[in-house]
């Protein structure tokens, strides 16, 4: 029965026309931000996401007011020059006070969130066009999305990925090594200007589905169970983007369910189930396999110890 | 007891400037300003949890509920990465978002709990005139302004008490573990005024405008002053007027009160990180380039020195070939030190140092 | 007068891999180096010591234009450091970087040669193989796919030798290498750069273990914000010059 009625759910994406464009959207959604959060995670600039997202609200906010549409691609526009104003301003301020990064991210987030909910009260206040359309952007609004937005996420996801594939070799080697990276000539500014864009990009995408309070999770938490179960960065993006999508539209189909049951939530609930069972299973990291090694190990560990010596000798032996 | 609304709303706004802009120096300090940003979401949860358990807003019940989900949420967060699976900022971006989003879901599945989702957010400060309280059919004014008033009282005696053992906690672990004096203790305790004002906040406010109370004004203060017991009191200030502001533009514009507050603290944030005393960036950028010049005068100076010492002549197209300094650069240092008779310019055109040169060389590498 | 100086330039240059001219790098106000004359010899194994804050990461990061130079030249074979960067390899401190990296130890090596690959051009067989004969060299053929957190320190720094090994460049410059690895990765290092060096190379190397210096180096450098001696190890190692390099306030020198 239960399955008959999952089964039922699933096909809706198929059937249902409004389902089918919530659950490609919040796949877009995972897809993207799983793959670039794993630089935020890497860089560790996991906070800086949940900034720049609370930044874009009163991109929303202008955009609205001075261009008068709901256009999404418009709103995106403006979103994306907030968050990424938001990003300068954290930086800057971390840059050139003492300051540390923790109170320079709160600063950004809440005095930025307040200016975009000033906005949104005063677009509400002179009336006319309802706001209804513009607070999705707190908590996301997946079921709002149609064809259009679909398309328009789609583009702006294909446009973050083309960048992600042609510099891959470059966001690695900053990421990981960066002052290696310079001395060999890639120019490290620009290079974490690129990626901070296409990280904004992956952040404007999210606030239509999991809205700016969420968003910080879309980040992180599919780029950090897909840690636990690897130790290769394409392996882990790939991951991650595949943690990413599963999580929007299992969420989505579950939202589907249930009435007034918000898209965001549940997604964000779903990827960090996700993320639990990584920790628990997976094989290298996992709690589970190292409750298991850690039983055999004290049987199997003086052993281990001489072939380790042993190897070790053999190495060295031919240097 | 009638007071006008108007005074309520700017009472309240002050009590809670005032509460979270004290608390709100020690999480600057001790680079936790993030914790607050979790612990502000992820009270939602436990007020809810607190309002189902015993089917209504009890304000003892929602603060304890709220408490215990801070204090859940700082566990849990220690716990992933202590684990050393995560580290400290992605373990908060995992767990507040989780703690909040089940409240929502909770409020939103649950009719009866009275709570607006967005307001969760922005707070609804401006119903805090008619949420009054009665003591024996006695009306005896704004509940929210007793609850704060009342968390006030506990947040200054905790400062007051706990001084010493916070400022050496917050600026010398070790010293202070040392000393005897504590510093988990005192973190704890620290971390449950930040969930107590939190929730307490959270009811009137919401959730951001308690995170821009907590590390706004704190952060200002921290760019005006060294001293801690300085710090608190700009810090409150900086917090009260920003909701006094904060208000009455609300009113004048007729938006959002508290994201106006928080967009007053910001900008307010923003001029004394401009304009600031010593180290705003105006000053700051002074400073620079004038230390820079300075610099780069006892670079040439020395330079001459050096190269007359081993019997090589320095002109300004020498200069700026040696020290890699573009012919601009060089020619406008190379007319400054002759104006400021640290050099003097032979018949060929060449750089010898006065007296004056010499000793500034010499000074400076004392 | 001009023509005489580059005739001496071009003889220098036969000489030396490296050379600075009145370099000095300042951070705000306080100086991290000072006025600095010095030339890198060719083939000469040469190290860097002074005393903790002396400008000794710094030395080396300037000369590769990492830190910005607040006056004076560096030259490599003759060229600015951006047009002969293919020259030079470098080996920055082992805890720069984050070991808990998703990468493997051959992935590590491979960026070295991201820089001769150039932009959108991605890795392929030949650097993979090159990377394999680079980890090869300093006896970690059987670590190639461990993840680089699960090496041990000094694994970690026969990783990031090779790195600079597959850079195949002419100057090496490294930042305490030698810092705190086991004897069998320190032997593994010098036997590499040993050969390096008959091949002609030049190495520079930020060392802390005074002890060391006339065991293992040709050249020595003594800094301490200014130039303390520079020159081959019988001459300069010497206890007045060390005395001068460690004493505890250095001023500037004139």
């Amino acid at each position: 029965m239960i399955l008959e009625e999952i089964l039922s759910i699933f096909l809706g994406i198929f059937t249902d026309y409004t389902l089918r464009y919530v659950a490609l959207g919040s796949a877009i959604l995972g897809i993207t931000s799983g793959a670039l959060g794993c630089f935020t995670v890497l860089r560790k600039q996991s906070l800086f996401g949940d900034a720049i997202a609370h930044a874009a609200l009163p991109g929303i906010g202008f955009a609205y007011l001075f261009a008068g549409t709901k256009d999404s691609l418009l709103l995106m526009l403006g979103a994306a020059i907030f968050a990424w104003f938001g990003g300068m301003i954290t930086l800057a301020i971390t840059n050139t006070t003492r300051i540390k990064q923790d109170a320079a991210l709160g600063i950004t987030l809440s005095v930025f969130f307040g200016l975009g909910i000033v906005l949104l009260s005063y677009l509400q206040s002179i009336g006319g066009a309802s706001q209804g359309g513009l607070d999705r952007f707190l908590f996301g609004q997946a079921a709002a999305l149609i064809e259009s937005d679909v398309i328009n996420l789609g583009i702006l996801s294909a446009l973050c990925f083309t960048i992600l594939i042609l510099f891959y070799k470059e966001f690695k080697i900053t990421t990981f090594d960066s002052s290696f990276g310079q001395s060999l000539g890639f120019p490290i500014k620009y290079l974490n200007v690129l990626l901070t864009s296409v990280i904004v990009v992956a952040v404007v995408i999210g606030l239509h589905t999991v809205g700016v309070v969420l968003m910080v999770s879309m980040l992180i938490a599919p780029a950090a169970a897909a840690r636990q179960w690897t130790s290769n960065l394409k392996n882990m993006i790939i991951l991650s983007a595949i943690f990413g999508g599963l999580s929007g539209i299992i969420g989505s189909m579950i939202s589907s369910t249930a009435e007034g049951m918000s898209t965001g939530p549940v997604i964000v609930i779903t990827i960090t189930a996700i993320l639990g069972i990584s920790f628990v299973f997976s094989p290298k990291q996992g709690y589970l396999f190292k409750h298991l090694r850690n039983q055999r190990k004290s049987q199997i560990s003086l052993d281990n110890i001489k072939t380790i010596s042993d190897k070790e000798k053999e190495n060295h032996g031919n240097i | 007891m009638e007071i006008s609304s108007d005074l309520i709303i700017i009472g309240t706004a002050v009590l809670v400037a005032a509460n979270c802009a004290s608390i709100g120096v020690f999480l600057v300090l001790r680079k936790m300003a993030m914790m607050s940003d979790a612990i502000s979401h992820s009270v939602l949860l436990g007020i809810v949890i607190a309002v189902f358990a015993v089917g209504g807003r009890e304000p003892v019940a929602v603060i304890v509920g709220g408490v215990l989900s801070g204090i859940l949420t700082i566990s849990l967060v220690e716990l992933l990465y202590r684990s050393g699976k995560l580290k400290q900022d992605s373990s908060i971006g995992i767990i507040f978002p989780f703690l909040f989003a089940i409240g929502v879901i909770l409020v939103t599945q649950a009719g009866n709990v009275h709570i607006d989702v967005e307001h969760v957010l922005y707070g609804s400060i401006e119903f805090a005139p008619f949420d009054t309280l009665y003591l024996d059919e006695l009306n005896i004014g704004s509940k929210s302004m007793w609850v704060l008033g009342i968390l006030a009282i506990a947040n200054v005696s905790f400062i007051v008490i706990l001084y010493k053992e916070l400022k050496i906690s917050t600026f010398d672990k070790s010293l202070a573990l040392s000393a005897g004096l504590m510093p988990l203790l005192v973190h704890y305790l620290l971390m449950i005024m930040v969930a107590t004002t939190a929730v307490v906040a959270f009811e009137s406010v919401g959730a951001i405008l308690v995170i821009a109370f907590f590390i706004v004004p704190a952060s200002a203060a921290f760019l005006l002053t060294d001293r801690l017991s300085r710090m608190l009191i700009i810090s409150v200030s900086l917090g009260i007027i920003s909701a006094v502001i904060g208000y009455l533009f609300a009113i004048f514009a007729d938006v959002s009160i508290s994201g106006s507050m928080a967009t007053i603290t910001g900008i307010i944030f923003g001029l004394v990180w401009i304009f600031g005393p010593n180290r705003g960036l105006v000053s700051r950028w002074r400073r620079i380039s004038k230390q820079r010049f300075e610099v780069d005068l006892v670079i040439v100076l020395t330079h001459i020195h050096k190269e007359l010492g081993s019997d090589r002549q320095v002109s300004t197209s020498s200069m700026s070939n040696s020290l890699g300094w573009t012919k601009e650069y060089s020619k406008k240092l190379s007319e400054f030190i002759q104006e400021q008779k640290f050099v003097e310019k032979n018949t060929q055109g060449n750089f010898t140092l006065t007296n004056i040169g010499l000793k500034k060389v010499e000074n400076y590498s004392n | 007068m001009e023509q005489k100086s580059s005739k001496k330039n071009s003889e220098s240059e036969k000489e030396y891999s490296v050379i600075i001219k009145n370099l000095s790098v300042t951070y705000r106000t306080e100086p991290a180096l000072w006025n600095i004359d010095l030339n890198f010899p060719k083939g000469q194994m040469i190290a860097i010591v002074g005393p903790n804050g002396a400008g000794k990461s710094t030395l080396i990061k300037a000369v590769m234009g990492l830190v910005p130079i607040t006056a004076g030249k560096v030259s490599i074979f003759g060229k600015t450091y951006s047009k002969n960067r293919d020259k030079v390899a470098y080996v920055p401190q082992r805890g720069s970087v984050d070991w808990d990296f998703p990468t493997d130890a051959l992935d590590v090596v491979e960026m070295g040669l991201y820089g001769k690959l150039g932009w959108f051009r991605r890795p392929n067989s030949k650097t993979r193989n090159l990377a394999r004969e680079c980890l090869d060299k300093v006896g970690l053929s059987n670590y190639a796919d461990r993840q680089i957190g699960q090496l041990s320190g000094g694994q970690q720094q026969r990783v990031f030798l090779a790195r600079a090994l597959a850079q195949d460049a002419q100057i090496y410059l490294m930042d305490e290498p030698l810092n705190g690895v086991d004897v069998i990765t320190e032997k593994t290092i010098l036997s590499i750069l040993e050969n390096l060096k008959k091949e002609g190379k030049t190495i520079v190397m930020v060392h802390h273990e005074l002890q060391t210096v006339d065991k293992y180096f040709d050249w020595v450098v003594m800094v301490n914000r200014n130039l303390i001696a520079n020159g081959p190890i019988k001459e300069v190692f010497t206890k007045i010059n060390l005395d001068r390099t460690y004493q505890e306030k250095q001023r500037m020198s004139i």
